[in-house]
């Protein structure tokens, strides 16, 4: 008794933070493609960090609650429903037994994410509970989503009652992202190892035009459409380590930036990397969509990510707080959930 | 000597030289291994690889934990003693691992054109692959997939220009001197010329990757009947 999925979608499957500590076997760290909206979503049901979360990509699937469960929904909006009535982003809900998730269109952003109360009942794989899909394990049976599933929660269900004969209650709270977003085209980088390589023109055209993201890109890896860059080193590099957001030079000049999925070693120059806090955003965006690169200081990419990481734990001690105040008021005992 | 630089703002790469070099592998391997028992707090991976070892840490709990402005000059610092000081660093265990191969043309797609690329009789490429004693300098790009080397010049040729789209698991390929075994079915452009019947990586085990950096492996070749009663098993 658990999550029901009615309808395939294309790409669903369980993620976490990663799988940390085992690159050196060749084991790619994955997790969620927005490390923003899986907290968010886990803060707004009260879960730990390092519960797993359903990524969801559009066309996304449909899910049926077989018991009562709260959840929350946060990163791109799909225009989500609950039998058919339409539910808010970044809010705390509480569905009925047997209510049905669905999700009608494709809105601003890529990946959106669903957590449940207490997580999803499945065994992690060397401490994770990320799908790795190249090696078909964690996750829900290593794969995505597919019709029928029935992945189990460790949620025992809202007892008693608070729903009764609704579909769903909207919780009256909102996590406010916008500040984690920030409205700008201007994706920031720091200067990659092999960033002298690019030719003196190829250096300006990196940070003076758009990149869009070409449909050639996934979990691994999103290609960029753009100027085609030269370097003026013709030598090859020997494998090396890259991270997510590293900026891989291919020998066509084109650009591919490394995300969730990719391999732990490269030998592709790497000429910039997306520093952290905007990887969320990059990763947001869906396919012909562009993006121009400024170039940041280290110092600034690491006082951004501390800053960031002081405004979430701010919302998620607000996040308890409120939740465990509309719990207190409804009968329900915390533990209870 | 080495140099060392970022990666982002959450891994840091040292470097020494450029290349393929046991010495310097070896050197690697070892600073690996002291690492990783040393548990410096903040790092959540290192990737030794031919030349480098990367370490990939999490900023934000190197500046609460170490009330340091900045988690690279801290990571430097502590760095530092070590890569210069002509610290004894223990060796990396080194174990001999014998993988059985089955060099049969029905298991070996790209056995028969690197031949004759090479102006080899197939019965003698098999031979300069399974004479020698390979050493894994490094595991990456899929789960247990051992980076071998180095394979007799005679036998050494570059991967495909054009990837294949799956290779199955087992496959034992050559690119350039290196040679590997992918461990799961996998698109890839290493030449194919044989298949292994013994499992490189299993996610159900505590240990899921069986080599490791610093592993010594000899290829037994073996007969397609003996390839196929271990896979019956």
């Amino acid at each position: 008794m658990g999550i029901q999925v009615i309808k395939q979608g294309i790409a669903d499957s369980l993620q976490d933070s990663g799988r940390k500590g085992y690159q050196h076997l060749g084991i790619n760290p994955g997790g969620v493609m927005d490390e923003v909206a899986f907290r968010v979503a886990n803060m707004l049901v009260g879960n730990d960090e390092g519960e797993a979360v359903l990524e969801l990509h559009m066309p996304a699937g449909s899910f049926l609650f077989e018991k009562e469960v709260l959840i929350a929904l946060s990163g791109a909006n799909f225009g989500a429903t609950i039998n058919r009535v339409s539910i808010p982003m970044n809010t705390p809900i509480i569905v009925g037994k047997n209510s049905l998730l669905e999700f009608k269109k494709g809105g601003k952003g890529a990946w959106c994410y669903l957590a449940v109360r207490d997580g999803f009942n499945v065994p992690r794989w060397l401490n994770s509970y990320s799908t790795n899909l190249k090696a078909g394990v964690g996750g829900f049976n290593g794969r995505t989503l597919v019709r029928q599933d029935d992945i189990p929660l460790f949620s025992p269900g809202i007892s008693p009652s608070i729903a009764g004969i609704r579909d769903l209650v909207v919780l009256p709270w909102q996590a406010d992202v916008q500040a984690l977003y920030p409205p700008s085209d201007r994706i920031r980088i720091l200067e990659g190892h092999e960033f002298s390589w690019l030719n003196e023109a190829s250096g300006q055209l990196m940070e003076s035009l758009p990149f869009s993201i070409s449909n050639q890109s996934d979990r691994m890896g999103y290609r960029l459409k753009g100027p085609t860059l030269r370097t003026t080193e013709t030598r090859q590099l020997v494998s090396t380590g890259v991270t997510r957001g590293t900026l891989q030079l291919l020998p066509s000049g084109c650009i591919i930036v490394l995300m969730a999925d990719h391999q732990a070693t490269g030998g592709y120059p790497r000429i910039a990397h997306v520093i952290h806090v905007d990887l969320p955003r990059i990763a947001q965006l869906s396919t012909h969509e562009t993006v121009r690169f400024s170039r940041v200081e280290r110092q600034e990419a690491e006082d951004l990510m501390l800053a960031r990481d002081q405004y979430l734990q701010q919302l998620r001690g607000a996040c308890e707080l409120r939740l465990q105040k509309y719990f207190q008021e409804n009968g329900t005992d915390r533990s209870e959930l | 000597m080495y140099t060392i630089y970022p990666v982002g703002e959450r891994a840091i790469s040292i470097q020494w030289g450029e290349g393929i070099d046991e010495a310097t592998n070896d050197h690697i391997l070892r600073l690996f291994q002291w690492l990783k028992e040393k548990n410096l707090p903040g790092i959540t991976d290192l990737i030794p690889a031919y030349q480098s070892l990367t370490l990939v840490y999490d900023p934000v709990f190197i500046r609460k934990c170490s009330a340091t402005p900045s988690a690279y000059t801290w990571l430097c610092r502590e760095l530092e003693p070590v890569l210069d000081e002509e610290e004894e660093l223990p060796p990396v265990p080194s174990r001999l691992v014998e993988i059985p191969l089955c060099y049969d043309p029905s298991l070996a797609p790209d056995l028969g054109a690197l031949s004759r690329e090479r102006g080899l009789s197939s019965e003698t490429v098999v031979n300069l692959h399974s004479k020698s004693i390979y050493r894994v300098y490094m595991v990456g790009f899929l789960p247990g997939f051992a980076y071998m080397g180095k394979v007799d010049e005679r036998i050494a040729t570059p991967r495909k220009k054009e990837p294949v789209l799956n290779i199955p698991a087992g496959s034992v390929g050559i690119a350039g001197i290196q040679t590997g075994v992918y461990p799961v079915s996998s698109p890839g452009g290493w030449n194919i010329i044989g298949r292994t019947p013994m499992s490189m990586f299993d996610p159900r085990s505590s240990d899921p990757v069986l080599l490791r950096g610093g592993d010594r492996v000899k290829f037994i070749p073996i007969s397609l009947d003996t390839y196929h009663g271990y896979t019956s098993h």
